[in-house]
């Protein structure tokens, strides 16, 4: 019974084997690259694009968080200004006009006693007022505390007095 | 059990009969054939003691018909090794017989249905004339091609593993991408940009607004030193503000009063270099002088 062993225990096993390994390695190579091509590339595809979209809806999430919390601080600062600062902040939650500050200027204008003979935003600057009044020399004085004292940034950029008790000034409002 | 039987005969023509009677017995011992002498052919050589069972057998095959006298696909082959009293060299006993004795045996075996286990000659029970080699050759093929195809089946069965894994990796992950969106959606910040805005023009307003009143006030510094230090004698005509100059004319009977208001001027303005541009007398009036004077920042 032992001679039938004989050629299984040959000195060639070794390359058998090696030949057998490399056919399986290249089997195996074929069916996968087949397999790949006909029968994953798809569901590869797919996977990688879940996880690219995946990927993309956190960082949306990570934005939308981030934009929240600033929103928060931004809120709470807000509400501070709105405490301490109330007219102010009320008059920049308003949307102005430069005919609403037009008004304001010849309202103010007015309560210090000057009478307006012109005024009018200057055309090349819609931020700009051209006012010509009448009155006192002290209303001057008057006229830029009471402008001091709103929530807008009125400028006196050019006085002019040519003739007795009139007045011409530019006024600049810096809002922007 | 049944015991070994052992059955001698003379032709081989008596052979199924013998056949019928052990399937008839029930004989589930193997079966060895034993031919007599005068059907085999024996040959002894020495060859090299590295040779592999494939090379001696091939080497045999190819010298057959110099060893037996007959072509190869004429006879069946067998041979067993001893070692020679040169140890690098080996001894084989080459035994033949005729192919068409072997195939008739095994004919009559087969359609008796019953299994051959060799056919050896008297004396060398090790040989066996049975195409054994091929047989065993052929079955190592097979054992083979089916390991092969079991590779190839448990490859596709792994594509099919990976398939599956990467259907139910995106189905979670879409599930997850899903609800993310949902919260995404449902995360909603009204006038986040309106509020930065709006803090943004408060904090810039702000900052311009103090400007501005520091700048007003400045005026309203020079305008308040240009009335207060005036004399009696003096008396401005016009007056015009900017913010880098300041130009008065004014009239006056006296040259030093004007002088004065000048000196006083340069005292007392924030913006120190204030001059005296001009003088001259009125053209119908001589007593009284007209005067310029600039002051810049």
């Amino acid at each position: 019974m032992s001679l039938f062993n004989i050629y299984q225990k040959s000195a060639n096993s070794t390359l058998h084997f090696i030949f057998e390994v490399t056919i399986a390695f290249f089997i195996s190579l074929f069916i996968f690259l087949v397999g790949y091509f006909f029968f994953l590339e798809n569901s590869f595809n797919n996977y990688y694009s879940a996880k690219r979209e995946q990927k993309k809806a956190i960082s949306e999430n990570n934005q939308k968080k981030i934009l929240r919390n600033a929103d928060d601080r931004t809120k709470k600062l807000l509400s501070t200004w709105a405490i301490k600062n109330t007219d102010f902040y009320h008059a920049m939650q308003a949307s102005e006009t430069p005919d609403q500050l037009l008004q304001l200027l010849t309202i103010s204008a007015q309560q210090s006693g000057f009478t307006i003979i012109q005024a009018a935003p200057v055309v090349s600057s819609q931020n700009n007022f051209q006012v010509k009044l009448s009155g006192n020399y002290t209303d001057l004085f008057h006229l830029i505390d009471e402008l001091n004292n709103t929530a807008w940034p009125f400028l006196l950029e050019k006085l002019s007095i040519k003739n007795k008790n009139q007045y011409a000034l530019l006024l600049k409002v810096n809002n922007q | 059990m049944n015991p070994p039987l052992t059955i001698d005969f003379e032709s081989i023509d008596k052979l199924p009969g013998l056949l019928q009677q052990l399937k008839f017995n029930n004989q589930k011992n193997p079966i060895y054939i034993i031919l007599p002498t005068e059907h085999t052919m024996t040959h002894v050589f020495i060859v090299d003691a590295n040779l592999t069972d494939l090379e001696i057998i091939l080497f045999l095959k190819s010298h057959s018909e110099k060893f037996f006298g007959h072509p190869l696909n004429k006879l069946s082959l067998d041979y067993k090794t001893e070692s020679a009293s040169d140890t690098s060299k080996q001894r084989i006993t080459a035994v033949a017989a005729h192919v068409s004795l072997i195939q008739t045996i095994q004919v009559y075996f087969d359609k008796e249905k019953i299994m051959l286990h060799s056919i050896s000659i008297k004396h060398e029970t090790t040989i066996n004339l049975l195409p054994w080699r091929e047989i065993q050759r052929k079955q190592h093929i097979q054992r083979r091609n089916k390991r092969f195809i079991l590779y190839g089946l448990t490859m596709i069965v792994m594509l099919f593993f990976i398939k599956y894994f990467l259907i139910n990796e995106t189905k979670e992950i879409n599930d997850t991408t899903h609800s993310i969106k949902q919260k995404n959606k449902n995360m909603i910040i009204p006038n986040a940009k309106n509020h930065i805005a709006l803090l943004k023009k408060l904090q810039s307003v702000d900052s311009k607004k103090l400007a501005a009143v520091k700048k007003n006030k400045s005026s309203l510094a020079l305008l308040s030193a240009i009335a207060n230090n005036i004399s009696d004698n003096i008396t401005l005509n016009s007056l015009t503000l900017t913010k880098k100059e300041i130009k008065l004319t004014g009239v006056s009977n006296q040259l030093s009063d004007i002088h004065q208001y000048n000196a006083i001027l340069q005292k007392n303005l924030p913006w120190k270099n204030s001059q005296l541009i001009e003088v001259h007398n009125d053209d119908q009036k001589l007593s009284l002088m007209h005067f310029t004077i600039e002051a810049t920042s």
